[in-house]
Formats: C-alpha cells, sequence, structure tokens
C-alpha cells in the first residue's frame, strides 16, 4: 500500500520537507515540527513565528530496511542499496521526525549518534520528484 | 570589480576505482584513478543543495542575501521544469532572487558564470551564486563512458571581499555537428568516435576563445601562472594545452580529472578550486571552458588577498564513504535493474 501523499499535500509542505522550517509558539516557545495548527505541547497556542530547524540532531531509534521490508515507493532503493536505514531522530530544538540515513554502513548504526540533516530524493510519484531530508552521521558531514 | 567571494565543491561519498573497470572490461578508458557516483537518492539538485549550502555556512552568509542565482548543468533531472526555485526552497534563498538555468552543453558553466558577473556589475554590495553541478551519462559498454563522473561546484559573486577577479572573457563558436551530443529524449551521450576531428574542433575552439581574450586585454599565456581546462580525457587535455601554449607548469594544478573523472559542465570548475586552494594573490588564471557542437569561453581570473581569509581552515565537502565494485556500479546506474 502506497502512502499516496498528493501533489498539492506535498507541495504545501516543501519548507518543511526541503529545509526543516517549523512554527514556535508565542505562548510556550516550543518549536512544532512537523508544524502544527495547535501547538502539541502547550496545547493551547494557535499563535506561531516560523523557525527553522538546525538540523542537527541525534538517533533515538532505529530500523534496517531490506527489499520485502520496503513500501513500493522504496522496493527500488531497497532492492539497490541492500537496505537502508530508517531512524526516528531527536532533533537538538526537541522534536523527533522520522527519516533515513544515508553515507553510513547500517552497521554502524547506533543511539545517541550525532545526525546532521542534507537534502535527498525521497521517492518519485506520477512522474514528480519528492524531495526531502535524510541524515547523516556528523562525522561524514 | 566583480569576481569570485566564495567557492565550495561536492562529491558524492561513493567512489569507484579505475581498477574496478579494468577487471569487468581488461582496461579502464579515460585516464582517471577514480571518480564519484551518485547515490540512488542523489542528483544534479541535491549535489547543487550539498555545495551551496556548504559555501553559506562557509561565508556565513545569511541566504536572504541571495539575489542572482545561476544554475548550470546537462543533466537536470526534469528536461523542463524550473530547477532553479528547488535549489531557492532548499536553501531558503528569497523569492524575490533572480534565477536562470544554463544547460545543453558543458559551456553551460562558464556561462553562468559570466551571466552573474555582468549581472553583479551592476548590482552594488549584492551577491550572486553559480551552481555548477553535473552527472553525465553514457552506454554502459562503451569505454568513454568510464570516466563520466558526478559533483558540484558552487561559487557566489560580487564586488565585495573578492577573491578573485574576473577581469576580462573571451568567446569563439563555431558550427561542429557530429561531436558529442545527446539528441532530445535520451539520457546517454552519443558519440560517433571521429577522433581528430573531435580534438581539431576542440582545439580550434578553445584557442579561438583564447586568442580572444588575450585580444581584449594584451596579455599573453605567460602572464598566467594557471591554466584550467574542460577535461573529458584525462590524457588529451594536456595534449591540448600544450598545442595552446600551456606548460605542464601551469597546467598541473588545474587537473582535477584523476580524481574526479569526467564532470560534465562541472569539470573545469573542480580544476578552478584545485588552483583557488592553492593560488598566491596576484597570479592570474586562465579558465577555458569548451561545450561540444561547439562553443568555449576564456575567462581571465586574478587572485587578491582576501582569498587568504577565504581559505583560512577550509576543507571540501569530499568525504569518502565506501568505494564500490563494477557491479554495484552497475545497479547505481540503473543499468541492470
Amino acid at each position: 500500500m502506497t502512502a499516496h501523499i498528493s501533489v498539492p499535500m506535498y507541495a504545501r509542505s516543501t519548507a518543511q520537507r526541503y529545509r526543516l522550517v517549523g512554527l514556535r509558539c508565542t505562548g510556550c516557545g516550543q518549536i512544532n515540527f512537523p508544524p502544527k495548527a495547535v501547538c502539541k505541547y502547550c496545547r493551547t497556542g494557535t499563535d506561531f513565528k516560523e523557525a527553522r530547524l538546525s538540523g542537527k540532531g541525534e538517533v533515538y531509534s532505529f530500523t534496517h530496511v531490506s527489499g520485502p521490508g520496503a513500501p513500493p515507493e522504496f522496493k527500488k532503493e531497497a532492492v539497490v542499496k541492500g537496505v537502508f536505514t530508517v531512524a526516528v531522530i531527536q532533533l537538538n530544538e526537541g522534536p523527533k521526525i522520522t527519516a533515513q540515513l544515508i553515507d553510513c554502513d547500517p552497521a554502524t548504526v547506533e543511539i545517541g549518534m550525532k545526525v546532521k540533516s542534507t537534502v535527498r530524493k525521497i521517492y518519485i510519484e506520477e512522474g514528480v520528484i519528492r524531495y526531502g531530508f535524510k541524515f547523516r552521521p556528523v562525522e561524514n558531514d | 570589480m566583480v569576481g569570485i567571494t566564495g567557492y565550495a565543491s561536492y562529491l558524492p561519498s561513493i567512489r569507484i576505482k579505475a581498477e574496478e573497470f579494468k577487471k569487468a572490461w581488461g582496461s579502464a578508458g579515460g585516464g582517471f584513478k577514480e571518480k564519484a557516483v551518485l547515490d540512488f537518492d542523489e542528483d544534479i539538485i541535491t549535489m547543487g543543495y550539498e555545495a551551496g549550502s556548504e559555501l553559506l555556512e562557509r561565508r556565513q552568509l545569511s541566504p536572504e542575501a541571495i539575489t542572482h542565482l545561476g544554475l548550470a548543468s546537462t543533466n537536470y533531472p526534469y528536461a523542463e521544469k524550473v530547477m532553479a526555485s528547488s535549489i531557492v526552497t532548499m536553501l531558503g534563498l528569497p523569492a524575490t532572487c533572480f534565477t536562470s538555468e544554463h544547460g545543453n552543453s558543458t559551456l553551460a558553466g562558464t556561462s553562468a558564470v559570466v551571466e552573474a558577473w555582468r549581472s553583479m556589475r551592476d548590482a552594488a554590495g549584492e551577491n550572486a551564486m553559480v551552481i555548477v553541478s553535473d552527472a553525465p551519462r553514457g552506454p554502459v559498454d562503451e569505454a568513454w563512458e568510464n570516466p563520466l563522473g558526478a559533483g558540484a561546484v558552487a561559487l557566489t559573486m560580487g564586488d565585495t571581499e573578492v577573491i578573485c577577479t574576473l577581469e576580462a572573457v573571451g568567446s569563439h563558436t563555431s558550427e561542429v555537428i557530429g561531436e558529442r551530443f545527446r539528441p532530445e529524449g535520451m539520457t546517454e551521450i552519443q558519440e560517433l568516435g571521429i577522433a581528430s576531428y573531435s580534438k581539431q574542433a576542440n582545439e580550434r575552439a578553445m584557442q579561438g576563445a583564447v586568442k580572444d581574450l588575450l585580444n581584449k586585454t594584451g596579455l599573453t599565456v605567460a602572464d598566467f601562472q594557471h591554466v584550467v581546462m574542460d577535461q573529458k580525457n584525462g590524457k588529451q587535455v594536456t595534449a591540448n594545452g600544450k598545442k595552446l601554449g600551456f606548460s605542464q607548469e601551469q597546467m598541473s594544478t588545474g587537473l582535477s580529472f584523476a580524481k574526479t573523472g569526467d564532470v560534465g559542465t562541472a569539470s573545469s570548475f573542480f580544476g578552478l578550486c584545485n588552483v583557488l586552494d592553492i593560488a598566491a594573490a596576484g597570479d592570474r588564471i586562465l579558465l577555458v571552458s569548451y561545450g561540444g557542437g561547439s562553443a568555449s569561453h576564456a575567462l581571465s581570473l586574478k587572485v587578491n588577498e582576501t582569498i587568504e581569509n577565504f581559505r583560512r581552515g577550509f576543507k571540501h565537502r569530499h568525504t569518502v564513504v565506501k568505494y564500490i565494485n563494477y557491479l554495484t556500479y552497475l545497479k547505481l546506474k540503473r543499468a541492470i535493474l
């Protein structure tokens, strides 16, 4: 089953996907990333200021994905790469997000490993390239 | 005076050595030692982002300060779609930034640089960014495909803290059919293999552009401490350079081919980075580009003292993560899947 994010939906989120723009709640000061309509921390804030995250963080948890386990959009990538790693990243500013790791041997991935974001092709659907963030270990940055 | 105010380069972290081609085919074409290979999820735009973001960070320049963005490539991921908007959105450049894309041959890089130069001459205090990103493709069963590599170079240009002034530009254009070309709708370069014909065309264009530059400036070949040329073949480029009157000493630093292979329109820019990494204030650099079919630009660059400040503690983003074998190379090139 594909996740199918429509083109307009993806396009609305390019600032967050391409350069990690989040929303800082003017009430409690926390950065919501991905952006939210109501602050997920204080649960009352609806006034935000755009805040670009640094892209720096560390691996909170991870899993390795290989051919049969990959969703349809990532099947070919899994076949070519053999195996790729998906991690939950704890960003320095507080939020946690899910992203692929690149530029590292899956065997070397550890919880707590420092990582930094970059931009890669996530997948192609309807002939349209979907770019987004992936993370690499800081020592390979 | 307008010139280059900063530079940075990116090579994909996956590399392959010429030995792998020798193991597969018995020999490796083109005279390269190793080259970079795009990972499955990389392309012209992501490489351009790497070089561009590296440069902004290096120069501690806010993305909002870029008012002109030029891109150059022969392998954009779309044949038609604005490419600059992806870079603008990835780097956070202002929506009002003037953007332009150059392509269609390996002349594109210097086209973008000259355009930015002319633009910044009327934009005191402003900053242009030029990103030259390429990854030419060819049929894997041809020896001349072996050195086709991947990489991106980013430059900022303007009139403030200029590390290397662009003094003048010479040009030469002549119709050369059936040289390296790529028909519409094809992803792989065609090469008819008419070797001496191609070589002559290359010499004629580059000689013509250099001559035009020297006529305009009153300079001679001897006035240049460094010469950087378009590089499609490790052996041919020095032979060509010698014919143009350049010494081995003038050419050696600007030869990046052994490490990068043929990076399309970015080739001469990797050579330029090599030179800028070591050039002394007062040095003159001759940059000669070439696009098959054919045309050449010859640029005269003069290095300033400010280059010392820029270079301090600087390292290019050339991290190697792994060397692959030929089979993995074919998978990444989508030649066998």
